[in-house]
């Protein structure tokens, strides 16, 4: 297993620049997720640090070993592609231990350990199957299986459970995490699926137009982002303009389009009068249509614009002032419907609003 | 339901008449020629023959070794070509398409004089003093061998490419990710993947040049099994040898019926269900040194495949010439002289303009038939037009040449000049098939349906709607079949009767009378209408992707 060291890394297409400076340090064992939208870059990082590509500037590190210049060949690596790239021309058997065979592994202790494998990623007796007679899952634990079986010294992933429906996906995912946890392999990951990087990933790195963003726990992502793009992309979210109008004891005060807010400052302490983000999950706004009271004293008004009921939670729209605040209420049965253009009660916990500054 | 006569069924029913009469009887009728017990006895006995044997033992030599050396060239001209940068790209691989078209017999007539006994090379070799005497460079099988590698590797070249281009680079990277050097990578999962196309090259190869009786016959080789069928055909006087002749065409049709039969069993065995779209290839752009060596061999390889074409002018163009490496003195004359004859050019336009109405009323019709309808006859349309690509030249002149001898409803197409173009358009109709076919599929119905929804019939749908939307594919296919059928010869030399004659036939006329700087004018002449119509075409399929 090894630590992933990542120094500066850029990269272009033509004219076109996707990574630009990226640093990173991955430790070993970790399960690190490169998570963005579609041409943020993260697949193209994903390829570099297999040596599938060669970064214009910047070098990688394998432990302290630089392997910028290695090919991926004398890498060691194990990597999952988007769609498997199993070869159709080699049955279960072949596509599995053909890393092996390139390793001079005897041929009995090869029948071994595909066996093995395969028994770990669930498709025992499958060995003389081709890749076209397997299901997308069947085919995404062969692809799974191909990577770990040389045991890599890290393990690539690169939207591995796209192409998969999204029951077969979930449990797939839960197989990956455990697998790691099992084997150990340093893992990058990469998707645009923001749940899948909650439930997999030991540490997230947001990519965005080819930078990092943020790179945090799941948890600390979520509930403190430390960027607007981090703050949006990750769940649903409110963010709107506000100015800070008093500041006092690691908290600010707070004048929006939809009223006053206090909130919690964070790492950076905005200034007095700046414009900054107001930033807080739907799932914090409390509402009611009684009167709410609050230490601090500040209680919203709104009407409510929208109602989506799901079953489980209730997705409210409300009208606060000049602008839209979005709440998620996740016991429906407590609060009972609302009706638009019902009259309700807004508060939110300050310590549980963020504010950002503006870029 | 009620059956309806509208424009697709009439087009189906006339289409499916014309490949049987001139596809299926002929073949057929050739067929049927040695399965009397007494004509089969016969076909048996030229089996054991000492001719027979030697022929067929030549034969096969010379297509093994063409064989070794085109896949030799053909791969590796192929992938490097599509694996690196290499710079004027697309024009290579127009340039590779030349030597396709032209007959592989104007290589020989080329080599005559570049590597014949006081051929170029000779004689910068006698001059410089570093032999005594002329080397036989190419009176012999290894002559053949030469010719038809250099007229034949591109099939090689450019079925490979194609297959490559449908390769999918995840399959190669994962491979790389596990540990794979290039070369282990090459031979473990890019062959395999390209194993199709591969094998399309090898059958096209080994079908070329078993039944290429032009090349060995200006090489003065005649002891193989083509040339053997097109003496005993064309220049015997008695029944006996013409019979023996057509058992050898019987003969070269069975073997390559088979190899070809082979071929698509293999194909489909190993062709897999392809689990995604292919991702696209980076080129790479490889370390300097390598890069010259791949440029050089790129190169070479095709300086070689167009030297044949590239001496015809040369030879042309030569007035006196004689013992010394280059001419002497330069003229026009024998490009003037070919316009004073006109029978073979007028001829060669007249059959290429009917042939090309014939492709498209009938290629291009049947394969809108068949991408869009399911009819058990289409079936038999489909299978008839494709195996025209297979039959080689000398069944179809020989097949064309008995069945049409004798009347048929009165009338002898045998005596007619019309049975020209029509035999050239129905060898050479597959390429209008496959092009059109291919345009089809990737015109979307719904544009289709929506007409008809709206209430247009078929016949007006095809015209007004698919044909404007299908013209460039349509006109690419046609223009091919063209080119093909301005270049045929081993089909129209059985057939042809004095007044019919092509550019090719007349060529084939002056080489084996002698007169080799007027037959090289005439290849000049088609060179450069195959290059004009080549120049429009390229474009026009390039436009299809």
């Amino acid at each position: 297993m090894v630590r992933v060291r990542l120094e500066n890394i850029w990269m272009s297409f033509g004219n076109l620049t996707v990574l630009k400076g990226i640093n990173l340090n991955i430790s070993e064992g970790e399960f690190l997720t490169l998570l963005g939208p579609s041409g943020c870059g993260k697949t193209t990082l994903l390829r570099i640090i297999a040596g599938l590509y060669k970064p214009v500037k910047g070098r990688i590190y394998f432990d302290d070993r630089d392997v910028t210049d290695l090919p991926p060949w004398e890498r060691n690596i194990g990597f999952v592609f988007q769609d498997y790239a199993l070869w159709p021309h080699m049955k279960v058997f072949d596509n599995v231990a053909y890393g092996l065979r390139i390793r001079g592994v005897s041929s009995d202790e090869i029948k071994e350990k595909v066996r093995e494998v395969l028994k770990l990623v669930g498709l025992e007796g499958f060995e003389d199957r081709y890749p076209y007679q397997l299901s997308g899952g069947q085919q995404q634990r062969v692809a799974l299986a191909r990577a770990i079986v040389i045991n890599p010294s890290l393990l690539l992933l690169d939207e591995p459970l796209s192409n998969l429906d999204a029951k077969i996906r979930i449990s797939v995912r839960t197989e990956i995490k455990k697998l790691q946890k099992r084997l150990k392999i340093t893992t990058i990951y990469v998707t645009h699926d923001q749940e899948e990087a909650l439930v997999i990933s030991d540490r997230i790195a947001v990519v965005n137009q080819g930078i990092i963003e943020q790179v945090d726990t799941p948890w600390e992502l979520y509930y403190n982002p430390k960027t607007p793009f981090v703050a949006d992309f990750i769940g649903q979210v409110n963010m709107f303009e506000g100015e800070v109008v008093e500041i006092k004891d690691g908290y600010v005060l707070l004048d929006t389009l939809a009223g006053k807010i206090m909130a919690k400052t964070g790492d950076a302490v905005p200034n007095l009068n700046e414009k900054v983000l107001v930033v807080f999950r739907p799932e914090v706004v409390e509402v009611s249509r009684s009167p709410l009271v609050s230490k601090e004293g500040i209680v919203l008004r709104g009407r409510i614009d929208t109602v989506q009921f799901l079953g489980n939670l209730e997705r409210l729209e409300i009208k606060v002032g000049d602008i839209i605040v979005k709440a998620e209420l996740h016991n429906p049965l407590k609060v009972g419907i609302f009706e638009s253009e019902d009259e309700v009660y807004l508060k939110v916990d300050p310590d549980l609003v963020r504010v950002l500054r503006k870029d | 339901m009620e059956f309806r006569l509208g424009f697709i069924e009439i087009a189906r029913i006339i289409i499916l008449i014309y490949v049987l009469l001139f596809i299926v009887y002929p073949i057929l009728n050739l067929l049927i020629m040695i399965i009397t017990p007494e004509s089969f006895m016969e076909f048996v006995g030229l089996l054991q023959k000492d001719i027979f044997q030697t022929a067929f033992w030549n034969t096969v030599y010379v297509t093994i070794w063409t064989l070794v050396f085109t896949l030799g060239i053909g791969v590796p001209f192929a992938y490097f070509l599509f694996r690196y940068k290499i710079p004027f790209k697309k024009i290579i691989l127009a340039a590779v398409f030349m030597p396709t078209m032209i007959p592989p017999f104007v290589g020989a007539l080329s080599l005559i004089f570049l590597f014949g006994r006081f051929g170029t090379i000779n004689l910068l070799l006698l001059d410089a003093g570093l032999i005594k005497r002329p080397i036989n460079f190419i009176y012999g099988l290894h002559g053949v061998i030469l010719v038809q590698t250099l007229t034949f590797f591109p099939w090689v070249a450019i079925n490979v490419y194609n297959n490559l281009l449908k390769l999918d680079r995840s399959l190669e990277e994962a491979a790389e990710t596990l540990g794979a050097r290039p070369l282990r990578r090459f031979f473990t999962v890019t062959l395999p993947s390209i194993i199709p196309g591969l094998v399309t090259g090898i059958f096209l190869v080994t079908s070329f040049s078993f039944t290429d009786y032009a090349t060995p016959i200006v090489l003065g080789r005649y002891d193989l099994l083509a040339p053997q069928a097109f003496i005993n055909i064309l220049q015997a006087i008695d029944e006996s040898r013409v019979r023996m002749g057509t058992y050898i065409v019987v003969f070269l049709l069975l073997i390559v019926i088979s190899l070809f039969f082979a071929m698509k069993k293999y194909i489909s065995l190993r062709e897999y269900a392809s689990l995604r779209l292919p991702k696209p290839l980076e080129e790479i752009d490889p370390p300097f040194r390598r890069k010259i060596l791949l440029i050089l061999f790129i190169y070479t390889t095709l300086f070689l495949a167009l030297l044949p074409h590239i001496y015809i002018f040369i030879i042309a163009l030569s007035k006196t010439w004689s013992f010394t490496p280059f001419p002497t003195e330069w003229a026009l004359d024998n490009l003037i002289k070919i316009f004073e004859t006109k029978t073979p050019i007028v001829n060669t336009f007249l059959y290429g303009f009917i042939a090309v109405i014939i492709c498209f009323l009938f290629g291009s019709t049947a394969a809108y038939i068949i991408a869009r309808t399911r009819h058990p006859l289409n079936d038999i349309i489909d299978s008839g037009l494709s195996i025209m690509f297979v039959v080689p030249g000398i069944v179809v002149g020989t097949s064309y040449l008995f069945a049409f001898a004798r009347p048929i409803l009165g009338l002898a197409l045998g005596s007619i000049w019309l049975i020209m173009p029509l035999m050239l358009a129905t060898r050479r109709i597959t390429y209008s098939l496959r092009y059109s076919y291919a345009t089809f599929l990737s015109i979307s119905k719904s544009m289709e349906e929506s007409a008809y929804v709206l209430g247009e019939k078929p016949l007006k749908v095809y015209l007004k709607i698919v044909l404007p939307n299908a013209l460039h594919g349509i006109i690419a296919g046609v223009l091919f079949s063209l080119i093909m059928v301005f270049n045929e010869l081993t089909s129209s030399l059985f057939i042809y009767k004095p007044g019919w004659e092509t550019v090719t036939i007349q060529m084939f006329t002056e080489i084996t009378v002698g007169r080799l700087n007027l037959a090289a004018a005439y290849a000049v002449f088609l060179f450069i209408v195959s290059f004009i119509i080549s120049t429009i075409l390229f474009p026009l399929s390039i436009k299809r992707e």
